[in-house]
């Protein structure tokens, strides 16, 4: 009796065992299935889309700086006496002074002594080569003009979000000014000014307002002289280089382009989405600095400014200068759109940071490579000085010219060197952990190991195919446009084009 | 697994923590006979090796997933290969140092 | 079942098959090509509305309004993985760049493009000839960075020779190319030889060692290992006018050499750096043996190879046509379907021995067909022989009968 007891003990183990080592094996099985269906849902997952997800919250600055804040920015190399921007050193400024001198019946020549606005004309004195380019971008332009309704079908969608956006963001709010600044920064106010428990208790409450009113990311820093213009005040006809007294410190914040856009540049993507929204909240923010009784001077986009937002923006923390010039912030690299309000409130000011970008930029070159105008330099080390910082030198002449031949129909913007940097990636678990491991490591083996992959399992398209299809290009972009803006999936059209760029790879 | 829905997410990832204790119960049920002789230091390589594995699955399918299609295989491809040879490595150790049995 | 005589007759019809296919190939290639250079040139103008050759290696092009020439076009050549790499340069008539083009490579695509796309060429747009040229490499792609670098200089220093009345290009030897790799495949070669002829007990032993320095040096250091486009250079005859780079050719020629005269394969089992990647993995993963003799994996890489040797000659540029892993697994260059069919290949090598050896490498076509067309010679001298001894037999029994008859 003993022995058979045992015996039957001994059966139910061993299928007991059995059915262990089998449901391991299928446990396992199945384990590694839903690793690839979750990891595949979380790189489709909207949430990853900062900015346009969870931004109320204020969860879209969700990388802790605290660690990195240093007192001044590594990537803002003072390297002579640093002087304040003049008027022509605004590229927008040359081009629109240009524009007025030609529709006024002047005839642009390869002499750019000849340029009638005298401001203009001392830029290109000391830039005298990237009068070509300047000269070029208007040629393209026509060009472009010629060529571009031809590609209406293709494009058809991405016109329409672009041009919607760009129709809110040319609304009146906030209105621009019209009077001195000592008077037109003070219409907002309605009431005698509430007096806050300290600058820490205004700072904290002005930075979450920024995120309800829509922004991603937010630092606060003294309105330093040396980024605001000189010869330029919105609503003065003639400004020498004065400051208000009032302009005491600078809210600096953003908000991502739409990622999907952005990512498929140049024809598919737009900065007015960003612009729209980051100029709509510096109008809110304004109004609600005036509600409590404070003065208000919201700088915005598209062209509304007295002062250079970079800078301030990495005065503020919020990220830092980067090779393509454009500030990069950890959460999510280049791809962001800045506005700013001036004020008088007191506030607590934050602290630059230090990620180590100044290395990244240097072994990266991705950007350099990309640009489909090659304005970015490929050196190795920054080789400019800027106003007395050092900086990478940049063509933002031969970078006009490229927006003048890219497949948007107002023929402005590029967004390429944006949309190929490597730390502009979604947020979600694989860019979140690089982001957080990257600047921690003092050695460099991450970032020459990310690079490494960078460079080698990624696709990027040439320079050139970015380019249109009337330049010399095939419409190339770093991901191709995303489903809700392919023409042929909405629209009675013909397709009779090819996608080049990443897409999902099945 | 499921984004954006509220109640079938938690519960996901739930489930697939249950699963866990069969792998590993599944797993110790093969070592005991095949007389591994695992003890806490080959049990933390062998599941720090499954975590990799799982890790470089769910990373390359979330690269596929924002569609950068050449970057997930070829992180699958590269990554993946790397650790099956580190996987028949691991193994390998682990029949060497197989206690002898009387 | 065939019997063995009519399979012998249909190999052989096979290899003569094999063997006009690939002249051919060759024909029609020569057929293909025109001289269109100048063709290709005339599209390099950028301002110049006239193209006009003044010199073999320069075109100077003229626009209608201007007397004198507003650009130069020197062409200039560079020994690449699978040959000349052509360089047209074009010129301003102060001296910048203003564009470089490839107007013909005989190089690996993948490794072409890995040097177009590090931008190379655009970085050295708008400098001046006048001064000598700095040209960074690409590393991983050496020898191809180093034909167009080549060829850009020489293409520069026509404009400079012609316009500017200098040179400043410095000779190089000839012999530069033959370097430390080379010998060290001679040596490793031989080694293999008396590994393989010893009878030493630790032969195994030093089978391995040699196996994984192979490995190292011919594998992971230096890429060099032979594979279907260096077979293909070697019978195009494209090493004829120089390569950038002769290791795998030696290699592959010592190979071929020493199956002609011994009937032995010995690069396979002791110096192949795939094959050696192979061993390892068996090793960790116990592999085990599996015989595949299959009708279809015999004739399968047979045909492949011969189809790609066609595709070489035709469009004579062999370097450009292979299907081994190699490039990806020692320096992680070709297509994604090579980069897929290498991680097939080392995962399988963890549960069978040598999966790769075994199913398309084209080393086992090309020794079978050596050795085939060996047998086949020799078997025909030897019925020859057989002949002329018959013959001289005959010869010499009518000379007996002869006399015999005259003795009579």
């Amino acid at each position: 009796m003993k022995d058979d007891a045992q015996i039957g003990d001994e059966a139910t183990n061993s299928s007991r065992r059995n059915f262990l080592k089998l449901g391991g094996i299928a446990a396992a099985t199945a384990t590694v299935g839903a690793g690839a269906g979750a990891g595949f849902v979380l790189g489709r997952d909207p949430d990853a889309n900062i900015g346009w997800g969870r931004t109320e919250a204020g969860k879209d600055m969700y990388f802790n700086r605290e660690a990195f804040e240093v007192d001044f920015p590594p990537t803002m190399e003072v390297v002579g006496q640093i002087e304040r921007p003049e008027w022509g050193d605004y590229l927008f400024n040359r081009a629109f002074s240009l524009v007025k001198s030609i529709k006024g019946g002047w005839v642009p020549s390869e002499d750019w002594t000849q340029i009638p606005d005298l401001r203009v004309r001392e830029y290109y004195a000391k830039y005298p080569k990237r009068w070509e380019e300047m000269l070029l971008s208007f040629s393209e332009k026509v060009k472009h003009d010629n060529n571009i309704e031809k590609h209406r079908d293709r494009f058809a969608l991405a016109w329409a979000y672009s041009g919607a956006y760009s129709k809110g963001l040319h609304a009146d709010f906030p209105p621009e000014p019209t009077e001195h600044p000592d008077v037109d920064d003070f219409k907002w106010v309605q009431r005698e000014p509430k007096e806050f428990k300290s600058p820490k208790h205004a700072s904290k409450l002005i930075k979450q307002m920024a995120f309800k009113f829509g922004m991603s990311m937010v630092g606060i820093t003294k309105l330093d002289s040396n980024f605001i213009f000189k010869n330029m005040m919105r609503g003065m006809p003639e400004w020498g280089d004065e400051i208000p007294k009032h302009w005491k410190n600078i809210i600096v914040f953003g908000v991502p382009m739409n990622w999907d856009p952005m990512y498929a540049a140049v024809g598919y993507s737009t900065s007015y989405d960003a612009y729209y929204r980051a100029k709509m909240a510096s109008g809110l923010m304004a109004a609600y600095l005036g509600e409590l009784g404070y003065a208000a001077r919201p700088q915005f986009p598209g062209n509304s400014y007295e002062v250079i937002m970079p800078p301030l923006a990495m005065l503020a923390g919020l990220g830092e200068s980067t090779r393509n010039g454009i500030l990069m912030t950890p959460e999510v690299g280049p791809n962001i759109r800045l506005a700013a309000v001036i004020t008088n409130l007191d506030l607590e000011h934050d602290k630059p940071i230090d990620l180590n970008m100044k290395h990244f930029c240097e072994s990266c070159k991705i950007c350099a490579d990309a640009c489909p105008s090659g304005s970015i330099s490929k050196a190795d080390k920054p080789d400019d000085v800027v106003r007395g910082v050092r900086k990478y030198a940049f063509n933002q002449d031969g970078c006009w010219r490229f927006w003048n031949q890219g497949p948007t129909p107002s023929g402005l913007g590029c967004r390429v060197c944006i949309a190929v940097c490597p730390y502009t990636r979604k947020n979600n678990w694989i860019h979140a952990l690089v982001k957080q491991a990257e600047p921690r490591d003092p050695t460099g083996v991450t970032r020459n190991a990310l690079l490494a992959m960078q460079h080698n399992f990624f696709y990027y398209p040439d320079a050139e195919s970015f380019h249109p299809e009337w330049s010399g290009g095939n419409f190339a972009s770093y991901h191709q446009p995303p489903e809700w803006m392919r023409s042929e999936e909405y629209l009675k059209v013909e397709k009779t084009w090819e996608y080049d760029g990443n897409w999902e790879g099945f | 697994m499921f984004p954006q829905s509220t109640l079938l997410d938690p519960l996901f990832w739930m489930v697939l923590g249950a699963i866990q204790v069969l792998v590993f119960t599944g797993a110790n049920q093969w070592a005991k006979e095949s007389q591994l002789g695992m003890n806490w230091w080959k049990w933390s390589v062998v599941g720090f090796w499954w975590l990799s594995f799982i890790l470089t699955i769910a990373g390359a399918f979330t690269l596929l997933g924002e569609n950068e299609g050449n970057a997930g295989w070829y992180v699958l491809g590269f990554v993946g290969t790397l650790l099956v040879i580190g996987g028949a490595a691991i193994l390998k150790v682990l029949v060497l140092l197989k206690p002898n049995h009387p | 079942m065939y019997s063995k005589k009519r399979i012998d007759f249909w190999k052989k019809v096979a290899s003569l098959v094999s063997v006009s296919l690939l002249l051919l190939a060759w024909y029609c290639g020569s057929i293909r090509i025109s001289d269109n250079q100048s063709d290709m040139v005339d599209q390099l103008l950028i301002n110049g509305e006239l193209l006009t050759q003044i010199h073999p290696r320069l075109y100077q092009g003229t626009s209608a309004n201007e007397l004198s020439p507003v650009e130069f076009i020197g062409l200039g050549s560079g020994i690449g993985y699978g040959g000349i790499t052509e360089v047209a340069v074009t010129v301003s008539s102060q001296g910048d760049i203003q564009r470089v083009a490839v107007l013909s490579s005989k190089d690996t695509s993948s490794y072409l493009d890995k040097v177009l796309q590090s931008n190379l060429m655009e970085k050295i747009l708008g400098e001046n000839i006048k001064v000598s040229l700095e040209i960074d490499g690409v590393s991983g792609a050496t020898v191809s960075t180093n034909a167009l670098t080549d060829a850009i200089k020489q293409a520069a220093d026509s404009v400079r020779v012609q316009v500017f009345g200098f040179s400043m290009l410095e000779n190089e030897e000839p012999v530069s190319h033959f370097r430390w790799l080379d010998l060290m495949a001679i040596a490793m070669f031989t080694m293999a030889i008396l590994v393989n002829k010893t009878r030493h007990r630790k032969k195994s032993m030093f089978n391995w060692a040699i196996l994984l320095s192979s490995m190292c040096v011919f594998g992971f250091y230096s890429s060099s290992l032979f594979s279907s486009s260096t077979m293909g250079i070697l019978i195009s005859g494209a090493w004829f006018s120089g390569l950038g780079n002769y290791t795998s050719l030696i290699l592959l020629s010592l190979v071929i050499l020493y199956i002609i005269v011994s009937n032995r394969n010995v690069y396979c089992t002791s110096l192949c750096p795939f094959g050696a990647t192979q061993e390892c993995l068996a090793k960790l993963g116990n592999a085990k043996t599996t015989s595949l003799t299959n009708f279809f994996f015999e004739w399968f890489p047979r045909g492949l190879l011969l189809t790609t040797l066609c595709l070489g000659l035709y469009f004579r540029n062999p370097a450009s046509f292979s299907y081994e892993p190699f490039g990806i697994m020692f320096g992680m260059i070709g297509s994604i379907y090579l980069f897929v069919l290498t991680v097939l290949a080392i995962v399988t090598s963890l549960v069978v021995k040598r999966p790769w050896c075994r199913t398309l490498c084209p080393m086992n076509p090309m020794t079978d067909f050596i050795r085939f067309n060996r047998q086949w010679f020799k078997s025909i001298l030897n019925k020859q022989r057989a002949k002329r001894e018959i013959m001289e037999a005959n010869q010499m029994a009518d000379v007996a009968v002869k006399s015999n008859e005259v003795s009579k």
